[in-house]
């Protein structure tokens, strides 16, 4: 989570401080100060900074063992209206990957896969995010088969713990992918 | 050359250059023969554009002396080589620093991957209950242990 916060604060800096500094001696293109500045970078700066604040917000409330706290406020961001960029889809994603988990920890199987959907909806294609998210489906599918043991249920079991592998496996060849494609240009040297 | 030589040599071009570029300044200053006879004072209006004319330095034609010798003959490039080499420079340095930051962004990338990796590999292998499950262990782990090498081999250890 920490990495993507940081992502969220490179952008913030990205779009705010020196879309500001380039400016030189003006104020133009701050978004405290020019209303009519860029009305796009404005909502994504408000957007990443809000989203920020509510992970900041569910990382204290899980620390202090509230997880009902901490689903909350991760719901009223995945709940904000949220400019079409990539940048936000990912952090979007990555937030229904969250919710995911947290709702998995609690037992609530198909509120976690739920969120899995949501996640999907935004990200394409070979990313970390997708990657992540269909780890996160195989740990519910996991979940699932187990439940489905306890309960007796040996095929709904036995076909539970397929789909698992299957979107763990799809897990790993999406990073392997992702890691293919970030360190491709390492021959360019 | 990889991307810190690539850096490190463009430092190197800057650094050599800019000194390089100051003493150009500063030898006509103590070289240059005064423009008017001793003691006459200069005219302001001829003063400023011959200033202006050669910002960093260089033999301003002055009437009854010998006109400077070509810059090839002394060794010296001439002002616009050296403005030149520093522009070529200065673009490689920040061919560099791009390079530099988007291979750092890419190992963090790369990491944040392997880990998900790790972890679904993890699961997956503690769901085996047959051979074809095993295969299917068999071949992540072989992803995984090739995915490691590779963001090894590139980017060092993950934090």
């Amino acid at each position: 989570m920490k990495t993507w916060l940081g992502l969220l604060l490179v952008l913030s800096l990205a779009f705010g401080d020196i879309a500001c500094r380039n400016e030189g001696a003006t104020t133009a293109g701050c978004p405290s100060s020019e209303p009519s500045g860029t009305p796009v970078d404005t909502t994504i700066m408000a957007f990443l900074s809000a989203a920020r604040a509510l992970h900041h917000e569910a990382d204290l409330r899980e620390k202090s063992g509230d997880p009902a706290g901490a689903i909350a406020a991760l719901e009223r961001l995945v709940a904000m209206p949220a400019p079409a960029v990539a940048e936000v889809d990912e952090v979007l994603a990555d937030t229904h990957a969250r919710l995911a988990e947290l709702r998995l920890a609690r037992g609530d199987l198909d509120g976690a896969d739920r969120e899995v959907q949501g996640g999907l909806q935004r990200v394409a294609g070979p990313t970390y995010f997708r990657g992540h998210l269909l780890e996160v489906q195989g740990l519910i599918e996991e979940a699932r088969a187990t439940a489905y043991v306890d309960a007796g249920k040996r095929e709904e079991a036995t076909a539970a713990k397929a789909r698992a592998i299957s979107l763990l496996e799809e897990a790993v060849r999406v990073q392997e992918q992702v890691i293919d494609r970030a360190l491709a240009d390492g021959g360019r040297e | 050359m990889t991307t810190h030589g690539r850096l490190g040599a463009a430092l190197l071009t800057v650094l050599l250059t800019f000194p390089l570029t100051m003493c150009g300044a500063a030898a006509p200053a103590e070289k240059a023969p005064p423009a008017t006879p001793a003691g006459a004072p200069a005219p302001p209006a001829e003063a400023g554009p011959a200033q202006s004319a050669y910002p960093q330095g260089g033999y301003p034609a002055q009437p009854g002396y010998a006109a400077p010798p070509p810059s090839a003959a002394t060794g010296a490039p001439d002002q616009g080589d050296l403005a030149q080499r520093r522009a070529a420079a200065r673009a490689e340095l920040q061919r560099a620093q791009s390079d530099l930051e988007a291979a750092a962004t890419d190992c963090a990338a790369a990491c944040r991957a392997l880990s998900s990796m790790e972890r679904a590999t993890q699961h997956l292998c503690t769901l085996v209950a047959d051979p074809d499950d095993q295969k299917r262990c068999d071949d992540a782990q072989h992803r995984l242990a090739s995915a490691r090498e590779r963001v090894r081999s590139s980017c060092g250890s993950c934090p």
